[in-house]
């Protein structure tokens, strides 16, 4: 049966990172599935959904990794998947959605927009936030890619964040995501 | 005439609707050199005038400033009052502005567009635009109203994967 490991990893950013872990991972007949990866600032930030061959075993795998964090500087989790955990259509889909928020930089942008999507139901299943700008007029910019339940009525989640914009002295704009078909 | 400095966001007038052009008077004819000036001046493709903090309904467009464009394209374009009349295709480009430095987006954009408008002369024009131009003359138009790439950001740059299995 097919066992799943998710591996997060993150240390100051050189090239070689992603070699040296999926070198390990090959090495161990590993199959890397899906992944997740960016770079902020200095430093490298990896998720990845890995699927284990029966040898050499996952003791052995997570001894060749301990070396190769070591030697990046990474730190490094291994976590065991259950079978649900590790299907390919795990969460269940709602209406996808995204979501800007940005303005003069301040403190509880994130915590107040993600708290009022919670509040309604609503996940976050991508987000990035990046500060742009002078140093002496930074500006926030968040994005997000959410997911709204059946039972979230978009009317209401629109003026809930209308409410929020003028408290925030932000910018907010809802809106489907479209897709193209080509 | 003169090359004005570019507003960055959050200045309000980059979120404010702009006004309609009724005559292209003297002050009118300032402004559209004022913002050709600092269209030169940049190293932007396309400028709207409330960019320069004239709220009116005014933009430039010159694709002929793009390095290496390959496309068909009119180049210099100054429209008044310009109403895109029609969109056909969808497409994602990868988008920046001179009011908001230092970010890019992924930003749906129809591929084929007619913009309509008075020249410079208060003459009726209209353009069929492709790609690249056509690209840039829908970022201006949403500058009139009020509206940023920001705005239509369609996906994070790191998700190239829909979420949804078809």
């Amino acid at each position: 049966m097919d066992r799943f490991v998710l591996i997060t990893a993150a240390g100051p950013d050189r090239p070689g990172i992603v070699a040296g872990i999926t070198r390990v991972l090959h090495q161990t007949g590993c199959n890397i599935e899906d992944s997740s990866m960016t770079r902020l600032r200095g430093e490298f930030a990896m998720m990845l959904i890995v699927r284990l061959s029966s040898k050499p075993g996952l003791k052995e795998i997570q001894r060749r990794l301990k070396k190769v964090q070591r030697t990046l500087g990474l730190s490094l989790l291994l976590k065991p998947l259950s079978r649900a955990e590790s299907r390919r259509d795990a969460g269940k889909a709602g209406r996808d959605y995204m979501l800007s928020v940005y303005g003069a930089d301040r403190p509880g942008i994130v915590y107040r927009v993600t708290r009022l999507l919670a509040s309604y139901g609503v996940n976050i299943t991508d987000m990035n936030t990046r500060v742009v700008g002078s140093l002496k007029a930074p500006i926030y910019v968040m994005v997000l890619e959410v997911e709204l339940p059946a039972r979230a009525k978009v009317p209401e989640v629109r003026s809930g964040l209308l409410k929020l914009r003028k408290k925030l002295a932000v910018d907010i704009t809802l809106h489907p995501v479209e897709s193209l078909r080509l | 005439m003169a090359v004005r400095e570019i507003l960055q966001y959050p200045h309000p007038v980059l979120k404010s609707k702009s006004r309609k052009v009724h005559a292209v008077d003297h002050r009118i004819k300032g402004i559209i050199r004022d913002v050709l000036d600092t269209l030169s001046n940049s190293p932007g493709v396309a400028l709207a005038a409330p960019q320069i903090g004239a709220p009116y309904r005014l933009i430039v467009c010159d694709a002929s400033k793009k390095k290496g464009l390959k496309e068909p394209h009119h180049g210099l374009i100054v429209l008044l009052n310009p109403v895109v009349r029609l969109r056909e295709g969808g497409r994602i480009f990868r988008e920046g502005c001179l009011s908001v430095p230092d970010y890019t987006g992924n930003v749906s954009r129809a591929e084929r567009v007619c913009v309509e408008g008075l020249d410079a002369e208060g003459r009726v024009v209209s353009f069929d635009a492709k790609g690249f131009e056509a690209l840039a003359l829908q970022h201006e138009v949403d500058h009139l109203n009020g509206i940023l790439f920001l705005d239509r950001i369609a996906s994070l740059s790191t998700d190239l994967f829909r979420r949804k299995v078809y």
